[in-house]
C-alpha cells in the first residue's frame, strides 16, 4: 500500500513531517529559568528555535533546539543560513497535571490562528518565517531534574485540496545553463541576505537565474519565463516536499490569491545547492472557503508524535533525565533547592551571602550538633566548630549527631563526618580547644597554654563572620562575648533552662569617635552607639540571664534544645538578610515590620510547660562585664593582658565595671524537682509514628530522649539527597534506601536499647481513588493500620498531606488512642493533640445498638477535644496535585521541623503524666495551671515570622469527616467497606457528615474557627 | 613553537593547523553525512580573544538503526471531519543520536584534546555504553586494545557541562612516532598535526578522516 498512489500525478500532496532534537542544555536552561527567574509564574515564554535545509543525503534536517533557544533573539547574532532563527512559544507547567491538563487541540489552533492573523495583515510577506511558528508544551520537575515535553510545527488545514501536479529533481526540471545559474545565484543570495526560510527565484528566458525576497513577488509577477516559490526543505525523500510547504501555500492562496504555483524545495549538500535532490513541482489549490472571516479560526495538526487523525489523548510526553550531569554539584544545588523555592513566593533568600559567610561554633554538645546542622539547611558552608569535651553515652540520645561509635571520640572530630555526610559541600573544621574563663586562676605553669587559647579564640573570632555560643558554661561565654564586641561580629546567644530558655543576639561593637588619625586617643573614645549611631544592644551579660543556666544538661527537658536551636538559627538568618546585619535595631512582638522575613527581636524567652514566648529589648548595660565600654577599652588597650588578669583575678571585672557578681548562682527553677520522672511508665508506651520525615526524624529522637523505648515508624518514602540535611537521622548512606528500614538503623545506632520497627506502607487517602486492582492493597493497607494503631498506645500523626492524616484520626478516636498531630506551614506550625473517643450511653449488652448509644462526651463525661479535621468544612481530598513545586512539602523555614518537634514530644510527655491522660481538658495559657508539669494546651498555633505561640482549644465538631459520631457509627458499622468508599469519593464524607447542607445554609458562615488559613495544609514529612 | 619534535603543539600551532583543517575539510571529498569542522572562538574571562577557542564538529546524526518508515496512506477522503489527515502523513520517524566533537587545546599536555557527547533526538544524552553500540567493530577494537584511549567525563573547559572526553596523557608520545614516521619537513609538522591526530583518534570514536585531509593542498 505504501507510496502505491504516489507515483502517478495528478494526487494529493503528501509532506514530510518535521522533527524537533532539543539538546539537553535547553532544558537545564529551562530548569534554571524556572528556579531562579520565574518561579510560580507559568505565563507562555518566547523561545527561538533553528530550522535548515536539508543538509545530508541520507537524514531529513531537524528542527533545533537549543541552550540559546531561551536567550531573546538579538540581531546581531552571528548568521548561519543553516540555523533560521523561527519564534516560538514554551508553555512550562506549575505541576504534572497542570502540563497532562493543557488542552494540545486548542493551544494548536490558537498558533494556526496567529500565523493565519500574520498572514493576512501581510506580516508573513516581511518575515516569512512566521509561517514556521511552533509551540512547547512542557513541565520542569525541578525536584526530580526532569523535564517532561512535547512540540508541535502547526500546519493550517486546507479545507480545500491541494493536488500535487507534479514533483521533480531540479536538476531534470531545469537545463543545465539554469542549474548553473541558479546555483550562482543561491550562493550569493545565501550569502548577502538575511536568513529567510522562504524566497523567490526567478528565471529569464535566457537562462539567468535570481533569487529574491517574497515581497519582490509583484514585481516580479508576470516578467520571466520562471516563477519559482522556494523553501528550505528540512526532508530528504524525492518524493515528497517537506511540512513547511502547507502553511508556504496557505499563505500564497489567502494571502495573494494564487491557484496554481511552481515551487522549489531548497535541499543543500555540503554547504552547497544540492539541485539534483532539491525539488521543483507544481501544485493547484482552490481557494479555501470561508477563511476571510476574522473570528474564523482553521484546522490545525502538527503535534510531533501524534498520527494524523488520532486525536492528542494518547500523546505521550518526552522525558528528559537531567541527572546525569555532574553528580556532586547537582546534589548541593538539590539541597538548596527549598531555599530557592522560598523565593517564590515568599522572600529571595541571598544564597551567595549564606554559602560564604563564616560561622564560629563554640561548643558542639546539644545546641551545637542542631544548630550545626540547621545552618546547612540554611546552606551555610563553612563551620568552624569549637568543643573541649568527648562524646559519652547519655549524649547520644541528646546530641542528634552522635551514634554509638562516636564514644569516647572527641566532640569536634565526631561531628565532622556527620556534618559531610548529610552535606558534602560543607566545609567544616574542628578545633579542639577548652575556652578560658574569668574568675578561674590558672597555675602558673597553664598559664602559657591558657594565653595560647585566648589567642586562638582571638583569631577564630576576627576570621569568622559569625559566632554562636553554645557552651554549657554560663562563664565561657564571657571571653567569647567581649571579643565579638570588640570585633563587630554577629554573636548568638543560646542558653537552656530546665524548661525554659533563652536565645539572643548580641549588639554591635561600640563605634569610635571621632577619626582614626590618633591611635592612641581611640582608647577613650568608644561611642555608646554603634556604627550606624543605634543605641547598641545589649549582650547576655547584661542582663539577669544567668539564673535561667542549667549546669545540668540532662536535666534539660527533652525537645528544649529542638526548639531553641530552630529558633537561634531562624535569628541567625534572619539578621543576615536585614540591611542593617548586626545594626539592626530589635523588634518587639506586635509592630508591623516591612522586612520579608518577619520580626527581627533582640531577645526571646519562652518556656515549653507554660507555652509562652515573649520578645525583649535591652540596650547595651553600662557596667556589663562583657561588652561595656569600660571593659572593652580595657582590652584594646591591653589586650591579652587585660584578658589574662580577669580570668585570674575574680573581682577584677566587677571593680572595673563595678557590678556587683560576674557569677550568679545556677539556680534551676524548682518546679523540676518536684516531678517524678517515672521513666519505667514511658519507656514500656508504645509509640507509632505515622511519617519518618523532618518531623518523624526529630518527634522520634525527642522520644527517645524523653525516655520512650517502643517506637513503630510507619513512611512509603526512600530517602533522598534533598533530604539529608533537614531530616536529621540520615546520611549518604542511605539514599535509595526506604526511610523505615533507614531510620530504625539510626535509633538503634543512638540507643542500642530501642525497641524499634519500621513499616514501608503507603497510608490510604480519601481523594487518591484507587483502580480495581489496587484495591486488594489498600484494602491490606487500611487493614494492617488499624492493626498497627490498636497495638499501640499513642500516634503521631507526622504526614506530608492533609488528607493522609484521616484515616489514622479515624482509627484513633475509634480506638481511643492517643493522637498528636504535628504540622507544618511555611512559617507556621500547628502541634496538638486529639481529644479522646466518644463514650457509650448505658449499657452496650446490645451490640446492634452501639452505633446509636455514641455519646457526645468521652469517657470520663467530659466534652470531646476536636481533631486535626474538626475545623474543616470540606472533606480531605487530593491536595497535592495541583499544587506548584514550592508547595510541595519542603518548602518550610528551616528550623520548624525542629520546634514543632520539640513541642509535640513536649505535649506528648505531658499528657501522658497527666492524671486523665487523653481525656485532660484543654487549657489556655495564662490560666493558671494546677498541675506540676505545666499547661496541658489542646492546640498550639505559632509562627516564625511574628515570633507568636498560640494556645487554642476546640472541641470535636458533629460535622467532623474524622471525629464525628456520625462517621465513627458508620465506621463501625461497615468496616473498611465504609473507609473504602470515602477513599474512591470524599463527597460522601460531605454527605453523611452534612457539610453538604451545611454549605448549601447560611449557617455555613457560622461555624466555628472558618478563619482558619490553610497553613498548615503544606505540611512536610 | 618547537614543541613539535616532542610530539606536541603550542597554542599558536594549534590554531593554524586548525585553520588550515578547517579550510582543507571543505576543499576535500568527505563523506556526505558528515558536517563541516568549525572553529569556535571563545575565552574563559572576557571577550574572545583571536587564540582562544576550539575545533568543533557538530550535528554529527549517527542513525542508529530502528528507523522505520510509517507510512499511512490516508486515501479514504470521504469524510469532511477527515481533513485533518489528508494532506498530512507521518511520513517517517528517524532514530538518530547527534554526537558533538570538540578539539580542545590542553594547556597542561601541550597537545588537542578530544571532547565528544552524544544525545538522542529528544534530547536526552547518551551513556558511554550507549555510545559504544553505535561505533563500528573496528573503533570497539581500537577502544578496547590501545592504552591511549582511555574515555572519562569531565567538565568541558568552555562549555563547563560534562563531556566525554580521550585522555591526552598519552598523546605526545604516540604523535612524536607519528610525525616522525611520516617524515614531512619540520615546519609543516605543526600545521600536519591535526590531521594527523584527527586520523588516530578518529578511529576511537568512529569518526571518519578522509586520507585526503593529509594530502598538500
Amino acid at each position: 500500500m505504501a507510496g502505491a498512489g504516489a507515483a502517478g500525478f495528478p494526487r494529493e500532496v503528501l509532506v514530510e513531517e518535521l522533527q524537533c532534537i532539543a539538546d539537553v542544555g535547553l532544558w537545564d536552561a529551562l530548569r534554571r529559568l524556572k528556579l531562579d527567574v520565574l518561579g510560580t509564574d507559568d505565563s507562555p515564554i518566547p523561545i527561538t528555535g533553528y530550522y535548515a535545509p536539508r543538509l545530508f543525503r541520507k537524514l531529513p534536517s531537524f528542527f533545533n533546539l537549543r541552550p540559546e533557544s531561551l536567550v531573546p533573539r538579538s540581531h546581531n547574532s552571528i548568521r548561519d543560513r543553516n540555523k533560521c532563527p523561527i519564534a516560538g512559544t514554551l508553555m512550562n507547567t506549575n505541576n504534572m497535571r497542570g502540563f497532562q491538563n493543557l488542552d494540545r487541540e486548542q493551544l494548536l489552533k490558537a498558533e494556526v490562528k496567529k500565523i493565519l492573523d500574520d498572514i493576512m495583515s501581510g506580516e508573513v510577506e516581511e518575515e516569512p518565517a512566521l509561517l514556521l511558528r511552533f509551540v512547547v508544551i512542557s513541565f520542569a520537575d525541578l525536584k526530580n531534574w526532569k523535564v517532561y515535553y512535547n512540540a508541535a510545527f502547526p500546519s493550517l488545514v486546507f479545507n480545500s485540496k491541494i493536488t500535487l501536479l507534479s514533483l521533480q529533481p531540479a536538476s531534470k526540471v531545469l537545463t543545465k545553463e539554469e542549474v548553473m545559474f541558479l546555483c550562482t545565484s543561491l550562493l550569493q543570495w545565501i550569502d548577502i541576505s538575511a536568513v529567510v526560510p522562504f524566497f523567490l527565484v526567478s528565471i529569464t528566458s535566457d537562462s539567468s537565474a535570481s533569487v529574491r525576497q517574497l515581497r519582490d513577488w509583484k514585481a516580479c509577477k508576470g516578467n520571466y519565463q520562471k516563477l519559482l516559490f522556494g523553501f528550505y526543505d528540512h526532508g530528504c525523500r524525492s518524493d515528497r516536499p517537506g511540512m513547511a510547504i502547507i502553511n508556504y501555500i496557505a499563505f500564497l492562496s489567502i494571502r495573494w490569491k494564487i491557484e496554481k504555483v511552481q515551487f522549489f524545495c531548497y535541499r543543500e549538500v555540503r554547504g552547497r545547492p544540492d539541485l539534483e535532490q532539491s525539488l521543483i513541482g507544481e501544485a493547484s489549490f482552490p481557494p479555501p472557503y470561508g477563511w476571510d472571516d476574522p473570528d474564523y479560526v482553521p484546522d490545525a495538526i502538527g503535534w510531533e508524535g501524534v498520527e494524523p487523525g488520532k486525536g492528542t489523548e494518547e500523546m505521550k510526553p518526552k522525558e528528559i533525565d537531567l541527572q546525569s550531569s555532574n553528580p556532586a554539584i547537582q546534589d548541593e544545588e538539590k539541597q538548596l533547592m527549598h531555599l530557592k523555592l522560598m523565593g517564590w513566593r515568599h522572600f529571595p533568600v541571598d544564597l551567595e551571602k549564606l554559602s560564604r559567610v563564616r560561622v564560629l561554633l563554640l561548643g558542639a554538645g546539644t545546641l551545637g550538633c542542631e544548630v550545626a546542622r540547621l545552618l546547612m539547611t540554611w546552606g551555610v558552608r563553612k563551620l568552624t566548630v569549637v568543643d573541649s569535651g568527648s562524646v559519652a553515652t547519655p549524649d547520644l540520645v541528646k546530641q542528634s549527631l552522635y551514634i554509638d561509635k562516636d564514644r569516647g571520640v572527641p566532640r569536634v572530630s565526631a561531628i565532622i563526618p556527620h556534618l559531610k555526610e548529610r552535606c558534602p559541600a560543607v566545609e567544616v573544621e574542628g578545633i579542639q580547644m577548652e575556652i578560658p574563663v574569668p574568675g578561674h586562676p590558672v597555675s602558673p605553669s597553664k598559664m602559657a597554654s591558657v594565653l595560647d587559647e585566648c589567642k586562638h579564640l582571638q583569631t577564630l573570632v576576627a576570621a569568622n563572620d559569625a559566632v554562636f555560643l553554645l557552651t554549657d558554661t554560663w562563664e565561657s561565654r564571657w571571653l567569647p562575648t567581649l571579643l565579638c564586641a570588640s570585633e563587630n561580629k554577629i554573636a548568638i546567644t543560646a542558653v537552656l533552662g530546665c524548661d525554659s530558655y533563652l536565645v539572643m543576639r548580641h549588639g554591635a561593637g561600640p563605634r569610635t569617635c571621632g577619626g582614626t588619625d590618633e591611635v592612641p586617643a581611640q582608647i577613650e573614645s568608644l561611642s555608646t552607639e554603634d556604627a550606624l549611631s543605634h543605641q547598641r544592644l545589649g549582650c547576655c551579660f547584661c542582663n539577669d540571664a544567668a539564673f535561667l543556666f542549667n549546669s545540668n544538661p540532662n536535666r534539660t527537658l527533652p525537645g528544649l534544645t529542638s526548639v531553641v536551636s530552630g529558633k537561634a538559627v531562624e535569628l541567625f538568618a534572619r539578621m543576615l538578610h536585614h540591611p542593617d546585619e548586626i545594626h539592626a535595631p530589635g523588634d518587639i512582638a506586635g509592630v508591623e515590620t516591612e522586612h520579608q522575613l518577619g520580626l527581627l527581636p533582640h531577645e526571646l524567652r519562652g518556656s515549653l510547660p507554660n507555652c509562652v514566648l515573649s520578645m525583649e529589648l535591652g540596650i547595651s548595660s553600662g557596667n556589663c562585664t562583657a561588652c561595656s565600654i569600660a571593659v572593652l577599652s580595657e582590652y584594646r588597650r591591653r589586650g591579652l593582658d587585660f584578658v589574662m588578669q580577669a580570668i585570674n583575678y575574680p573581682t577584677y571585672l566587677k571593680d572595673l565595671t563595678g557590678i556587683s557578681d560576674l557569677k550568679r548562682p545556677d539556680t534551676c527553677p524548682k518546679m523540676l524537682t518536684s516531678i517524678s520522672v517515672n521513666s519505667d511508665k514511658i519507656s514500656d508506651v508504645r509509640c507509632l509514628l505515622l511519617g519518618a520525615g523532618t518531623l518523624g526524624c526529630d518527634v522520634a529522637r525527642i522520644l527517645m530522649d524523653c525516655g520512650v523505648r517502643k517506637l513503630t515508624v510507619v513512611d512509603s518514602g526512600r530517602v533522598v539527597v534533598s533530604n539529608l540535611a533537614r531530616q536529621s537521622l540520615y546520611t549518604s548512606d542511605d539514599r535509595g534506601a526506604p526511610k523505615a528500614t533507614a531510620i530504625i538503623r539510626h535509633l538503634v545506632e543512638r540507643c542500642p536499647s530501642v525497641d524499634a520497627q519500621g513499616f514501608q506502607m503507603e497510608i490510604p487517602m480519601p481523594g487518591h481513588p484507587v483502580s480495581p486492582n489496587e484495591a486488594a492493597g489498600v484494602l491490606q493497607d487500611c487493614k494492617r493500620l488499624k492493626e498497627l494503631v490498636a497495638s499501640h498506645d499513642a500516634i503521631f500523626l507526622l504526614t506530608d498531606t492533609r488528607e493522609s492524616r484521616w484515616l489514622p484520626t479515624l482509627l484513633c478516636t475509634d480506638e481511643n488512642k492517643i493522637a498528636i498531630t504535628a504540622a507544618l506551614g511555611y512559617d507556621s506550625y500547628l502541634v496538638m493533640r486529639h481529644g479522646a473517643g466518644p463514650g457509650i450511653i448505658g449499657e452496650a449488652s446490645n451490640v446492634t445498638a452501639v452505633e446509636d448509644k455514641l455519646s457526645t462526651k468521652d469517657a470520663l463525661g467530659r466534652q470531646r477535644l476536636g481533631c486535626y479535621f474538626c475545623n474543616d468544612v470540606v472533606a480531605p481530598v487530593d491536595s497535592v496535585s495541583n499544587r506548584t513545586l514550592d508547595q510541595q512539602c519542603t518548602v518550610t523555614r528551616p528550623g520548624l521541623a525542629s520546634i514543632a518537634s520539640g513541642c509535640a514530644a513536649d505535649l506528648f510527655t505531658r499528657m501522658l503524666r497527666h492524671p486523665s491522660g487523653i481525656h485532660a481538658p484543654g487549657e489556655i495559657a495564662g490560666a493558671s495551671s494546677g498541675h506540676p508539669l505545666g499547661l496541658l494546651p489542646h492546640q498550639m498555633r505559632g509562627s516564625l515570622s511574628q515570633y507568636n505561640l498560640l494556645t487554642l482549644l476546640g472541641y470535636s465538631s458533629s460535622n467532623c469527616t474524622a471525629c464525628s459520631n456520625v462517621v465513627l457509627s458508620e465506621y463501625r458499622r461497615r468496616g473498611m467497606d465504609f473507609v473504602m468508599q470515602v477513599i474512591n469519593e470524599p463527597t460522601y464524607l460531605e454527605d453523611l457528615t452534612g457539610l453538604t447542607d451545611l454549605m448549601k445554609s447560611a449557617a455555613y458562615s457560622e461555624v466555628e474557627w472558618v478563619d482558619e488559613t490553610d497553613e498548615e495544609d503544606v505540611v512536610e514529612i | 613553537m618547537g614543541g613539535v619534535g616532542h610530539g606536541t603543539l603550542s597554542l599558536d600551532s594549534f590554531s593554524a593547523s586548525a585553520a588550515a583543517l578547517v579550510k582543507r575539510w571543505k576543499e576535500i571529498e568527505v563523506d556526505d553525512s558528515l558536517p563541516d569542522w568549525a572553529w569556535k572562538p571563545c575565552c574563559k574571562t572576557g571577550g574572545p580573544s583571536e587564540l582562544e577557542g576550539y575545533l568543533a564538529l557538530e550535528g554529527l546524526y549517527r542513525d542508529c538503526g530502528g528507523s522505520q518508515e510509517q507510512i499511512e496512506e490516508n486515501g479514504n477522503s470521504d469524510g469532511a471531519d477527515i481533513f485533518a489527515c489528508d494532506t498530512w502523513v507521518q511520513s517517517s520517524s528517524y532514530n538518530v543520536h547527534v554526537y558533538d566533537f570538540h578539539v580542545v587545546y590542553s594547556y597542561s599536555y601541550k597537545v588537542p584534546v578530544l571532547y565528544f557527547q552524544a544525545h538522542r533526538s529528544d534530547g536526552q544524552l547518551l551513556t558511554l555504553d550507549q555510545i559504544k553500540q553505535d561505533l563500528p567493530s573496528d573503533s570497539l577494537k581500537v577502544l578496547s586494545e590501545s592504552k591511549w584511549t582511555f574515555i572519562t567525563r569531565e567538565e568541558h573547559p568552555y562549555l563547563s557541562r560534562p563531556w566525554f572526553t580521550l585522555h591526552p596523557c598519552a598523546t605526545s608520545d604516540w604523535m612524536k612516532l607519528l610525525l616522525e614516521e611520516s617524515k614531512v619537513a619540520y615546519e609543516e609538522q605543526s600545521l600536519r598535526y591535526l590531521p594527523a591526530w584527527l586520523s588516530v583518534v578518529g578511529q576511537a570514536v568512529g569518526l571518519k578522516i578522509p586520507l585526503e585531509l593529509h594530502c598538500r593542498s
